[in-house]
């Protein structure tokens, strides 16, 4: 069943899990809480003991601009600096998208640093997009 | 990207359940735990969910999910709602659930969307609506579109109709919504000469006046 004129989703998109994993939409979230200027580094979001995360899309919102860089599971930066996060470019229907995807392990988790620029108050919230892989027993699908 | 594969000896087919929050009935400013919605007739695989916005306050209310197993679709903190929540959010995987069973979720701060109707002085009528598309999936089921016994080719084509809608929804004598739905007007479109597919529906809304000249 295949129509043309719907959106991948509907159509139903393949589970692509690996051999022995089984792969569920999963999300985590950063709430945003910066005083005018404040940087905050080294925060984290810890992963599920159980299954691994992959991060393939990201999501937020805010009261004002901020600037913000992350990890890998590894604990290696994404990027050489903060970056704008109008240089982020999201919507909810459309994340901005890390491609292919950035893997961390189970019982790790997700680091970042995220600076204020609006120079007053800022809440929000940051949401990674992503898949938890679940290790199961036999084909897994 | 490959096509997808329906499971052998099942068949699937477009469905959308969905939820209205007054038909439980939710209580303005009330939070509620694991309130469900049944599973019927076949296993339901969600492949888009969408109208969480209008469960709940759009900044501080919240909507977590479970799949058929009670696992959140969440972690800790349920998605914040309001410019977090898209007009139609795609499942991805999808999520399967088993036929009777049922969607399970938390809200937190309900506040359900009113509208007013299009009577002058209009009355508030509910507007508040959570739904879940994709397919059922139906042991020895036939998928839509069945396999044509015939050879075909295909040419676009549309059926175009224009309806006015005035069967607003119930109110009581002062003005507030109340749980309900207005008494139905079914609307007939003949299909003629081919076989028709319905791929995609359509809405314009005409402003009252008419449309804006060309």
């Amino acid at each position: 069943m295949l129509n043309p004129l719907a959106p991948p989703a509907a159509n139903g998109i393949m589970n692509a899990s690996p051999f022995n994993c089984l792969d569920q939409s999963g999300f985590y979230v950063y709430p945003i809480s910066l005083t005018g200027g404040q940087q905050l580094n080294n925060q984290s979001v810890s992963i599920l003991t159980e299954p691994d995360f992959l991060w393939r899309g990201l999501l937020f919102t805010s009261t004002g601009p901020f600037s913000v860089r992350f990890q890998d599971g590894q604990q290696y930066y994404l990027s050489n600096d903060l970056i704008m996060s109008a240089n982020l470019p999201n919507t909810a229907g459309d994340p901005f998208p890390f491609f292919p995807e950035v893997f961390y392990p189970a019982g790790g988790k997700i680091v970042l640093d995220i600076l204020d620029t609006s120079g007053s108050g800022n809440t929000g919230q940051i949401l990674f997009i992503g898949a938890n892989r679940y290790r199961v027993s036999g084909s897994g699908r | 990207m490959y096509d997808y594969q329906t499971p052998d000896g099942y068949g699937d087919s477009f469905f959308i359940y969905n939820f209205n929050g007054e038909d439980i009935p939710l209580t303005n400013g009330n939070d509620y735990t694991l309130v469900g919605i049944p599973i019927e007739d076949g296993m339901f695989v969600c492949r888009v969910w969408s109208g969480g916005a209008s469960i709940v306050n759009v900044t501080t209310g919240t909507v977590q999910m479970y799949d058929g197993v009670k696992n959140a679709w969440f972690l800790y903190q349920p998605l914040l709602i309001g410019s977090m929540f898209p007009p139609a959010m795609a499942v991805v995987p999808e999520k399967v659930y088993r036929d009777n069973s049922a969607f399970r979720f938390d809200l937190a701060n309900v506040e359900l969307a009113v509208n007013q109707n299009g009577l002058l002085g209009g009355a508030s009528v509910y507007a508040d609506q959570m739904a879940w598309y994709g397919v059922k999936r139906i042991r020895g089921g036939v998928s839509d579109p069945a396999p044509s016994n015939y050879k075909y080719y295909e040419k676009p084509f549309s059926y175009p109709i224009t309806l006015e809608l005035t069967n607003y929804g119930p109110s009581d004598g002062a003005g507030n919504p109340i749980p309900g739905l207005a008494a139905p007007t079914e609307y007939t479109i003949l299909i003629q000469d081919f076989d028709f597919e319905l791929r995609r529906i359509t809405v314009s809304i005409i402003p009252a006046g008419g449309p804006p000249p060309s």
